[in-house]
């Protein structure tokens, strides 16, 4: 291909990226820094900020590795299953998607709700009913829910692409099946699940509308604070200096993860 | 040369909305959803349309996201009128967004009290207003507090048990129901917050979402719900285990502003005009069941009872709000959890 009608096919993709991406950085990035650097200095230095930093790394950390942990299995089977029976999984995996997110929360809120479909279970099985709703464990039902079709769709993408001759080959070596998997299966399965986590991870430190319907009065993560400063305080400073701060942790903790699985390579 | 060709296509293609743009042959106004919308069309479009027979386009937009388009576009608007929510028209205004509001523009302002715009210096002015009362599940609680000390130390004291909501500061009005409780406590903003702190035990949320909000009451989540009077009083009327009253001293007044961004077309005017004629105002009025502020208008007995009056109502000081929100929010984040 010549370079010229490379440059051209790039050419959209480029200034997209640009114009949608790197401008409103740049612009938040010099909102944040009008009045120098005082606004980060508010952040980092009053451990309330801090508190809430953690909160939200911790609510992406654990929303990505149970994921991981429900979305690996359903992965396996979606790859290896054919016709109806992978359509069907598919349509289950993605349903979630197809539902608007408020929506969507109105309909957790029906299922974990005090009257809900699951303490009237449990209320009917003669077991003490839960207090789900408004809390984090809430939240990271619903969050879960939600992304784990990212985790499925990347892991499932890579063990679609294994040559199934590898496994035959373990096999015939005198591995058993659930070593095979896990020597041979599970490595050159590696870069899918990061790629889910990655994405699974992004998508999570970002999410607000989640955490407003479904969390409390206590819970609290930084792309809410950035709306409530947006919505209620007005301050245009204040929230770009805290969008910053998210964006960093993210581009850090993706850095830290890079390194990590660098490490575990074989 | 293929490849050219499809460029210049796109190019076509994607500058055909701007061409259309030019010819003024519609404005872009703004609305609320559900009855609100239908309210729009119903009243202030339609007045519009038989005024001027041409077409008003109105958009969904909530008033946090009217004011991103207005101070990313200054001068030239993408909106041609818009309704905003009270501290925002006034930050508006100061930041030289919106075109004063004159007898000349709009005749109609005339009938419209000054009280509806003299904080809003005439850039804005209320199209109507509402109040935020009490609901209550009269089956559960069939005699609810007559004022609202009361009520606030009797939850405080869980007498109700965790089973009621009051709005959170962090939502758009949660600064002004935070400055009407100071006006029940001498202005003594540390009791205020000594108040939500020993409610919260017994606050199943304090609401965020008004639509969340009312989901729980409705679900008999909860049996007291501090919410908006139009909307309590028309969910009362459909379920008679519900009540909505006022507390005593009252309410305070929680509006809906309207105001003509700078740049948009003076044909803009009109329909500012027809939003404030007694024809579309009462019909407004008895679709979403809040008051408005033709003066002119008189209405009919049984709409008359399902409203706020007035003299129940008490208008914030918006400019105090503003320069108080960012240190409320801070210590509701920090205090109230």
């Amino acid at each position: 291909m010549r370079r010229s009608t490379v440059a051209l096919l790039l050419a959209p993709a480029i200034l997209f990226l640009l114009f949608g991406f790197l401008a409103p950085i740049a612009v938040g990035l010099g909102e944040s820094l009008r009045a120098g650097l005082g606004l980060y200095g508010k952040v980092f230095g009053d451990s309330y900020y801090l508190e809430v930093i953690a909160s939200t790394l911790a609510l992406s950390a654990v929303v990505t590795l149970i994921s991981l942990a429900i979305g690996y299995p359903y992965a396996l089977i979606l790859a290896r299953a054919r016709g109806w029976r992978k359509a069907a999984l598919l349509l289950l995996l993605v349903a979630p998607l197809l539902v608007n997110v408020v929506v969507r929360s109105f309909g957790w809120m029906v299922v974990f709700g005090r009257s809900g479909l699951i303490n009237a279970v449990l209320a009917a099985a003669g077991l003490p009913t839960l207090d789900m709703l408004n809390s984090w464990t809430a939240i990271v039902i619903a969050l879960v829910h939600v992304l784990m079709p990212f985790m499925v769709l990347s892991i499932a993408a890579t063990l679609e692409s294994l040559d199934p001759a590898l496994e035959e080959a373990a096999a015939t070596l005198g591995a058993r099946p659930l070593r095979a998997f896990v020597h041979v299966v599970v490595p050159l399965s590696l870069h899918g699940a990061v790629t889910g986590s990655i994405l699974v991870f992004a998508l999570c430190m970002g999410s607000f509308v989640t955490v407003m319907m479904m969390g409390g009065n206590s819970t609290m993560v930084l792309p809410l604070l950035i709306y409530q400063q947006l919505t209620v305080a007005g301050d245009q400073a204040f929230a770009a200096a805290l969008g910053m701060v998210l964006l960093a942790t993210v581009v850090a903790v993706f850095w830290l993860q890079g390194r990590l699985v660098r490490g575990l390579r074989p | 040369m293929a490849l050219n060709r499809l460029l210049c296509l796109a190019a076509l293609i994607a500058s055909a909305p701007f061409s259309a743009a030019v010819a003024q042959d519609k404005i872009v106004v703004t609305s609320s959803g559900g009855v609100w919308l239908e309210s729009a069309k119903a009243n202030f479009a339609a007045c519009f349309k038989e005024r001027t027979g041409k077409e008003a386009e109105i958009l969904l937009s909530a008033s946090n996201e009217i004011m991103q388009k207005l101070r990313a576009s200054p001068g030239k608007p993408p909106l041609d009128v818009v309704v905003l929510s009270e501290t925002d028209a006034i930050r508006a205004g100061q930041e030289g967004l919106l075109e004063k509001i004159t007898v000349e523009k709009v005749p109609n302002i005339k009938d419209v009290p000054e009280v509806f715009r003299k904080q809003w210096n005439d850039f804005a002015t209320i199209q109507n207003f509402g109040a935020m009362i009490v609901m209550v599940n009269g089956e559960k609680v069939p005699n609810p507090p007559k004022d609202w000390k009361t009520l606030i130390d009797e939850v405080a004291a869980g007498k109700y048990g965790k089973r009621v909501s009051f709005p959170s500061l962090t939502m758009p009005w949660g600064p002004m129901f935070t400055w009407f409780l100071t006006t029940l406590y001498d202005g003594n903003e540390d009791m205020v917050f000594q108040k939500y702190k020993a409610m919260l035990p017994n606050i199943a949320k304090y609401w965020v979402s008004p639509v969340e909000a009312l989901n729980m009451f409705a679900a008999k989540e909860i049996d007291i719900l501090v919410y908006w009077d139009g909307r309590a009083y028309a969910f009362a009327e459909e379920n008679k285990w519900a009540k909505a009253y006022i507390p005593e001293p009252g309410a305070f007044q929680s509006a809906a502003m309207l105001a003509k961004p700078k740049g948009a077309p003076d044909l803009a005017w009109q329909y500012v005009d027809c939003v404030l004629s007694p024809k579309a105002q009462l019909g407004h009025a008895q679709m979403v069941k809040y008051p408005i502020v033709n003066s002119t208008v008189d209405y009919p007995p049984a709409l008359k009872a399902q409203l706020t009056p007035l003299e129940r109502v008490r208008q914030p000081d918006f400019q105090l709000i503003i320069q108080k929100v960012p240190g409320w929010l801070d210590r509701w984040n920090r205090e109230i959890r």
